[in-house]
């Protein structure tokens, strides 16, 4: 298929995994027209199709998205289009093993900055669905990291604080699958910008990636 | 107007003519790994191998209907050629040089290798070109790239030591830079014969490294002379703040300088003083890379209502650039042309 004809077909791309470690390091997009998403990859080597369409299914398990009747192709339900989790939930659905599932029970992760474990648990007030962070383990202040916490959602889910550990979505809906997967990027938020602009920082040509300005 | 071929379009430009519309031509490079997958020529291969090299680099036409080719996407074909120690990389990553182990220590080290052309990392972009002119024809124009004596001195001294020297050494500096020129002169040559029609000649004496004034000690009358010994067009390519010295650089009879996202369109203009075409400007880590085809047509506007010439990425493009935002530069152009009643 042809450039345009991608960008007529599937809308605008998303996010870029410019590299899939699970097959021939073929790059992938998730484009977007209305609320249809769309897996593509301009690769034609066998077996792409498959792992297009096995991408999709990943993110329809990890993202609680909708899967719909045509090869790459699934649906944003209402509500859930939430730019920055959809593109996370995209690469960890291309990078990670095929294998990997998240864990059923509470929503939690260890702090690589402390000893604590964080745990979000979620409850429904007055038609407000709300996310609060809690944690276990020891440490003088474990607010100060629950509010980062707190704050990590804010940035990363477009979250709304409601106080100092707990948060809700725009829509004020239940999203468990978004907060799953955020919680490993919320918790440690300039460990996150620094991946991302070293990712950035990648193909990029100029004096600094060139090695001309030390 | 009559419709021009898309080299009777570049070449007006680049001689500050009238054209039919402005051209999109990136004088650098436009490799995408999208493009890689789609004709499947993946970094660094595509860099090492004529036929994947001249598959990826025709992608600028068949899919982004660029007004030019230029196969040459990286800045090392040479230092690989001269025997610098290289960083080849993967699919996603610019091949580089690993300038903390230079190869040589000052200009009386300088010399061209024998096999220099017929060494597969230059030989590659010579028999692109000759893929490419066949499959093209001579409509599109060609843009081929040699590096300039300053480029090739960063890669072969190291970038440190060979600062340091033009501070504690002038005049070893420049005999180096003289020496080195050589490259610049059979590479761009061998191109020329190949069949390419331009040659960017990228040198970065860059903003954030140099002062406009090292630019004339050092670079001004070395390009005066490239500019008066090739005999095709050349592209100037140097990055960073450069409205310093771009009065200097209109004055070496270049025909085109190719200019940074960190002068503004109307400066760099008002510096050049219409004495050379300006290629630009379009913003790369920002604009290209993450934002979207309206902030892309933005900046499209932004030139061409500066009246910059061609109409260009900055640089080359980063590898990981969306190819929607690629397409809008040249409807940028088409969509100013509609709000002008140009066409």
């Amino acid at each position: 298929m042809r450039v345009f004809e991608v960008r007529e077909q599937f809308g605008n791309c998303l996010e870029l995994v410019s590299m899939d470690p699970n097959f021939h390091n073929i790059t992938v997009g998730l484009f977007i027209k209305n609320d249809i998403l769309t897996v593509w990859s301009y690769s034609k080597k066998e077996g792409v199709k498959s792992r297009l369409n096995t991408i999709r299914d990943k993110m329809v398990e990890l993202g609680g998205l909708k899967s719909i009747d045509e090869d790459f192709k699934l649906k944003v339900p209402r509500g859930y289009f939430i730019e920055r989790p959809l593109r996370f939930l995209f690469t960890q659905s291309v990078e990670k093993d095929p294998a990997f599932k998240f864990d059923n029970g509470p929503i939690s992760a260890s702090d690589n900055k402390t000893k604590l474990s964080f745990t979000i648990r979620g409850v429904n007030k007055k038609d407000n669905y709300i996310y609060v962070v809690s944690t276990t383990g020891e440490h003088e202040r474990p607010i100060i990291r629950i509010r980062a916490v707190v704050g990590g959602f804010v940035k990363y889910g477009e979250c709304i604080k409601l106080n100092d550990e707990s948060f809700c979505f725009k829509d004020k809906k239940q999203h468990d699958e978004y907060v799953r997967i955020l919680l490993p990027y919320a918790r440690n938020v300039s460990a996150v910008e620094n991946m991302i602009t070293t990712s950035e920082q990648t193909g990029q040509m100029n004096t600094q990636t060139l090695g001309f300005s030390q | 107007m009559k419709t021009m071929t898309k080299k009777e379009r570049v070449f007006s430009a680049l001689n500050r003519q009238e054209v039919d519309r402005p051209p999109v031509a990136n004088p650098t490079s436009v490799a995408t790994v999208e493009m890689m997958d789609l004709v499947d020529a993946p970094f660094p291969e595509a860099c090492r191998s004529a036929e994947l090299n001249a598959r990826l680099a025709a992608t600028e036409i068949t899919e982004f209907d660029f007004d030019s080719i230029a196969p040459y996407f990286s800045i090392i074909q040479e230092s690989s050629a001269i025997g610098c120690d290289m960083q080849w990389e993967q699919k996603d990553n610019w091949p580089t040089v690993r300038m903390s182990n230079p190869i040589w220590q000052d200009a009386s080290d300088v010399k061209v290798p024998k096999d220099f052309l017929e060494h597969k990392d230059t030989k590659v972009i010579l028999d692109s070109i000759k893929i490419l002119r066949k499959e093209f024809g001579n409509d599109i124009p060609i843009i081929g790239k040699t590096m300039g004596p300053w480029t090739l001195a960063y890669h072969v001294f190291g970038v440190e030591k060979f600062l340091l020297g033009t501070i504690d050494n002038p005049s070893e500096t420049k005999l180096a830079l003289e020496k080195l020129k050589e490259f610049t002169y059979l590479f761009g040559e061998a191109q020329i014969d190949a069949g390419a029609d331009i040659l960017t000649v990228p040198d970065h004496a860059t903003g954030d490294l140099v002062s406009g004034q090292y630019y004339k000690t050092f670079l001004q009358d070395l390009h005066t002379e490239m500019a008066e010994s090739f005999k095709v067009p050349l592209i100037l390519h140097i990055c960073g703040q450069t409205v310093d010295r771009m009065p200097a650089i209109a004055e070496t009879g270049m025909h085109a300088f190719h200019f940074d996202s960190k002068n503004k369109p109307e400066d760099a203009m008002n510096a050049v003083q219409n004495k050379i075409s300006l290629v630009g400007n379009i913003n790369n880590p920002e604009t290209l890379y993450s934002k979207n085809t309206t902030e892309v047509k933005k900046e499209v506007f932004d030139c061409l209502n500066a009246g910059v010439q061609i109409i260009a990425p900055e640089c080359a493009i980063p590898l990981k650039t969306k190819s929607e935002n690629l397409i809008a530069i040249t409807e940028g152009v088409t969509d100013w042309l509609s709000e002008h009643n140009k066409n």
